[in-house]
């Protein structure tokens, strides 16, 4: 049989990314950004075929054939990958701006490794296959070394030492997990071993890999300090890729293939002790990097928490607060890294007094800000309320009370954020180089207009 | 019943949000009247919406409309009212007023709890920018704290609102959805002890908004609790919580009233003050009763009323003298007869004097707390009389201190009290005072009683007695002062003096700020304002102190401790791979011998 056009879209989807990485290193490297940008949007031009295919198929699924067994497309595989790639696209086109100013070569090492991050995000959402998708978590576990060491400071290289030491420590224990699913099941492929059961402490390994690289208490502490990094590349870490990856695997893990027997509640109640603990530490924190860092953390626990219901309302919100966070946090990192542009300082306390000087800037912080608490009618809010309900569903109510909780928790601490950093008087210089704005302003207009609309889907 | 006409006002507000932002370009001499057509806009929607339904209404959606009339027509006034109170407000001011009033009106019209709370959220932000609006330091700060208390009310509200919804069997868990819910509209409706966002929002906020927040967005709690209480935890799940809701409209009642007493901010003053109403609307609301809900609703209304009123005629004070103080006032009643007369029939009125519309509905919750018989009940109507007692003291020193007495800044008289943008609607808010006040009976057979789906017998003679003596005494003062006029025009008006010495001084005067603040040294309440002035009730500081400890406590508890165990792996693992190389000797032999042990090992396991 021909392959048929979504197959080949599903290939050209892996494999841009890569290819578009070498393609990167051979031009010159002052075109790398634009290049990275074009091949992105590129590579979000070819989703509609495989979107059109996955739709009509009752079976949501689109396997290559020259790779069957190996790669697939379903509809959750298409939302986390449409949605990285989506903010892929601005965080290119906001680096533009960004690193105006610096030399070519970072440019170009930038748009190198962040496009070999995406692609190894691809590999992950479309693999079918337990190794393949080990191996495509490790590459991006290696991408995320490389990206948060971007300036090679001694200190830098030591919190990107920490970060890759733990989410790797965490993907050996995951391959143990692998091992064990092999001999309880016989097969590592995807779509062998629906629906089988496995022990729960098969679970409890793939869950520390999990919570590695989804960055949950107690391995938390390498995505706060992974905060040093220039603001693309944590955007990146936060919304679109890295910790994201986490998420997905317990969801096509443990969500909708495997079943496990046996109790392993403690897994969600784990997860709910991170968003409250990170909630907390939130408000506490001074930088605003670190903040937006331990809010993800906060919100990473609630959508952990939310899966371990395996309800299907609860993983239907999951998805949904999933895509509103990307959108959200992306929107929220990026005007963090304005705002730090503008006042010269990531300290809080010394920043104020924005929203006179930059409305724009503040109503996109605002919506992004809105959409992650929850307001209605954007689409964190939906997320929120269906994990929320999957849990009462499930007869839950002290973990949809904890859940609640942590809700108030983001409430307080984002607009502790707002009401110091663009609300007042400043207390520091602004800067008036407003060299390299433009596309900056317009990459977190665009999510949060993105943002508006989803909700706006939503609600229809 | 015809779905597109009930939501008709919600519908109109929203356009007209959208046609003031479209409009930017508009001066404000157009801007007034868009303005004020569109506020009539939705009020007549609001009539129409009824004329079109009123043969199919529940009597659940006749409170709804009751509700939504009420909202409409006191934003009506309160539109019309900003336009002389804010000529210079851009067009985003009335659009966000707009925003405001349709999410009001989408709150307490929809069906559909989860609309109700979409709604809710939108009300809360755009009420979030009015505050804001003025832009000064004490304004961000409390529009902050306003937003981040109603906001996590709200997501208590969802709580609740969910838990009603997915769990109904579930019976042992109602206590904790009714609690959540309770915080939810309890924050709105400004309770003791979450009311603490009240008097810090509502004198941030320009007057108008004032008007709004106090006079009707905070009724929107009152109905949220209302329509759950009555219609789904009583009924459904007999909850007897009935002592703590009296022990907590209690608390409110005489906390707001002993706050109120003793303010200088004129606007903080009403703020408590509204808490304090807002008690009396719990205490009928407690009874779950149908004279008691009878009461809770007809004070719901008389509030809206006279509250708006009296900030309206503080947005005249403020803007004659510049100042939010009671003590800058003072002797404006000949500058500002109008708004004398106004604020007085209002203060009257919140006093529950006869017969203005306070006394009605106040009547009718001691008659409901008679009724009820439990000694929590006579406790509670005890606490509602001094309480009534206590508001009249507070309101003789607003006109005192404003209107009576010496004046101590001179303002000018120019432009005051002459625009009909501000005299209509005061106007007519003060009619309204009265004509609640003397047709008790229709106000209850023909409003109330709809929307509450019961009729008894009230026994409406005696207020309606009252109310007769009451004018009486009105006509008399009246008919003394027309008569006696003549004789008053005849008579000197020369200054006081007593030894050779002016006696209406500075020094001399009646002082209602000192007198009253003696209050503050009787022994049990002492204690309670020293709590509420260094912020020990407050919720939002207390979580603003308490939550950065907790987060050093985990800093120090279990992060010190995480980060010590990263520190010691690293050693640990150093110091094993050092040990690791003591196998690497080098020796061949050695490592023959190795791999023989690991090849009997692994036989070792295959052959199991």
């Amino acid at each position: 049989m021909a392959y048929d056009i979504s197959q080949i879209m599903m290939l050209v989807i892996l494999l841009l990314p890569f290819a578009g990485a070498l393609l990167v290193k051979l031009l010159p490297p002052g075109y790398s950004l634009r290049a990275g940008f074009l091949i992105l949007l590129l590579q979000l031009a070819c989703f509609p075929h495989v979107a059109r295919a996955v739709f009509s198929n009752s079976a949501y699924s689109v396997s290559a054939k020259i790779l069957s067994g190996v790669f697939r497309c379903d509809i959750i595989s298409l939302i986390f990958a449409t949605t990285s790639v989506f903010i892929g696209v601005f965080i290119y086109l906001f680096s533009m701006g960004y690193f105006i100013g610096e030399k070519e070569e970072e440019q170009q090492k930038f748009s190198f490794w962040g496009l070999v991050f995406v692609g190894s995000m691809m590999g992950v959402v479309l693999s079918d296959n337990l190794i393949l998708l080990y191996l495509f978590w490790e590459m991006a576990g290696l991408c995320s070394w490389k990206l948060i060491g971007f300036y090679r400071k001694d200190d830098h290289l030591l919190k990107a030492d920490k970060a890759f030491l733990i989410t790797s420590a965490g993907a050996g224990f995951m391959m143990l997990s692998f091992a064990y699913i092999y001999v309880q099941t016989g097969s590592l492929s995807l779509s062998q071993i629906a629906q089988s059961s496995v022990s729960p402490l098969v679970f409890a390994f793939f869950f520390l890999g999990v919570i590695t690289k989804s960055a949950s208490f107690p391995f938390h502490t390498w995505l706060p300090d992974a905060s040093v990094a220039p603001t693309p590349v944590t955007a990146f870490l936060h919304a679109a890729v890295l910790v994201k990856i986490g998420i997905y695997g317990l969801l096509r893990v443990f969500g909708v293939t495997l079943s496990v027997s046996g109790w392993v509640m403690w897994a969600g109640w784990l997860a709910l002790l991170s968003s409250f603990i990170a909630g907390i530490l939130a408000l506490r924190e001074e930088d605003i990097k670190r903040v937006l860092a331990f809010s993800t953390v906060s919100q990473l626990g609630f959508m952990i928490a939310g899966l371990m219901i395996f309800n299907m309302a609860a993983i239907r919100g999951v998805i949904i607060f999933y895509v509103a966070h990307a959108l959200g946090k992306g929107c929220l990192f990026l005007c963090a890294g304005i705002a730090e542009r503008v006042f010269g300082t990531k300290n809080i306390m010394e920043m104020g007094g924005l929203m006179k000087k930059m409305p724009a800037l503040t109503y996109a912080f605002l919506i992004g800000m809105l959409s992650v608490i929850g307001i209605p009618p954007l689409p964190g809010f939906f997320g929120k309320l269906e994990v929320i309900a999957g849990m009462l569903v499930s007869r839950n109510v002290f973990f949809a009370l904890f859940a609640i909780l942590t809700s108030v928790l983001t409430l307080l601490y984002l607009f502790r954020l707002f009401l110091h950093v663009f609300m007042g008087e400043s207390r520091s210089v602004l800067s008036e180089d407003r060299k390299g704005f433009k596309p900056m302003i317009a990459s977190v207009a665009i999510l949060a207009t993105v943002s508006i609309l989803l909700g706006i889907a939503l609600v229809m | 019943m015809n779905i597109n006409v009930w939501f008709l006002p919600v519908i109109i507000s929203f356009g007209m949000s959208l046609v003031h932002l479209v409009c930017r370009g508009m001066t404000r001499k157009y801007r007034k009247w868009l303005s004020l057509l569109g506020g009539i806009a939705v009020l007549a929607g609001c009539f129409y919406s009824l004329y079109v339904n009123s043969m199919y209404l529940t009597h659940w959606q006749s409170m709804s409309i009751l509700f939504a009339v009420l909202i409409s027509s006191i934003s009506l006034f309160s539109l019309s009212y900003s336009q002389w109170y804010n000529p210079e407000a851009g067009h985003a001011y009335d659009s966000l007023l707009f925003l405001f009033i349709g999410a009001m009106n989408g709150v307490v019209l929809t069906h559909s709890f989860i609309s109700l709370y979409v709604y809710w959220e939108i009300m809360a932000i755009a009420s979030f920018f009015l505050v804001l609006f003025n832009d000064t330091e004490e304004a961000r700060k409390s529009s902050v704290k306003y937003i981040i208390m109603t906001g996590a009310g709200s997501i208590f509200l969802l709580f609740g609102i969910l838990g009603i919804r997915l769990m109904e069997e579930q019976i042992i868990w109602k206590h904790l959805f009714f609690v959540s819910m309770l915080i939810g509209a309890g924050i709105k409706a400004g309770i003791i002890p979450l009311h603490t966002w009240l008097p810090d929002a509502h004198p941030a906020a320009p007057t108008p908004v004032s008007a709004m927040l106090s006079g009707v967005m905070i009724k929107t709690g009152v109905y949220v609790f209302i329509k759950f209480y009555f219609d789904i935890f009583q009924p459904a799940w007999s909850l007897n919580w009935e002592a703590v809701l009296m022990l907590i409209g209690v608390c409110t009642l005489l906390g707001g009233v002993f706050l109120a007493l003793v303010q200088h901010d004129i606007k903080r003053l009403l703020a408590y003050s509204s808490i304090s109403q807002i008690g009396y609307i719990f205490l009928g609301i407690a009874c779950g009763t149908t004279i008691g809900l009878t009461g809770a609703l007809y004070h719901t209304i008389n509030h809206a009323v006279f509250k708006s009123l009296l900030f309206l005629g503080a947005g005249v004070l403020i803007k004659a003298t510049g100042s939010r103080n009671l003590e800058d006032y003072g002797g404006l009643s000949k500058k500002l007869p109008f708004t004398f007369v106004v604020t007085t029939i209002a203060a009257l009125s919140i006093s529950g004097v006869p017969p203005f519309n306070g006394f009605v509905s106040k009547w009718l919750i001691y008659q409901a707390l008679l009724a009820h018989g439990s000694s929590i009940a006579v406790f509670a109507l005890a606490a509602a009389l001094l309480g009534s007692v206590l508001t009249l003291a507070s309101f003789i020193k607003v006109i005192n201190d404003s209107f009576m007495g010496v004046r101590r800044k001179d303002i000018a008289v120019t432009e005051q009290e002459k625009s009909p943008f501000m005299n209509v609607p005061m106007f007519l808010l003060a009619i309204g005072c009265f004509l609640f006040g003397i047709f008790p009976g229709f106000v209850t057979e023909r409003i109330i009683f709809p929307s509450i789906g019961e009729y008894v017998d009230l026994n409406i003679g005696l207020i309606k007695m009252a109310s007769l003596y009451g004018w009486l005494a009105i006509v008399l003062f009246a008919a003394l002062f027309i008569l006696g006029r003549k004789a008053l025009m005849r008579a000197r008006a020369t200054e006081t003096f007593v030894g050779g010495e002016i006696f209406s001084s500075e020094a001399t005067a009646f002082d209602g700020g000192h007198f009253y603040g003696t209050v503050k040294d009787i022994e049990p309440v002492k204690t309670f304002y020293s709590a509420e002035k260094e912020g020990s009730l407050d919720i939002y500081q207390l979580a603003g102190k308490a939550l950065p400890g907790v987060g050093g406590f985990f800093m120090k508890c279990g992060l010190r401790f995480i980060e010590a165990a990263y520190a010691k792996g690293n050693e640990v693992l150093n110091k094993g791979v050092e040990n690791l190389k003591l196998l690497q000797s080098g020796l061949l032999a050695k490592y023959i011998i190795w791999i023989f042990v690991g090849i009997i090992i692994l036989m070792e396991v295959i052959r199991r």
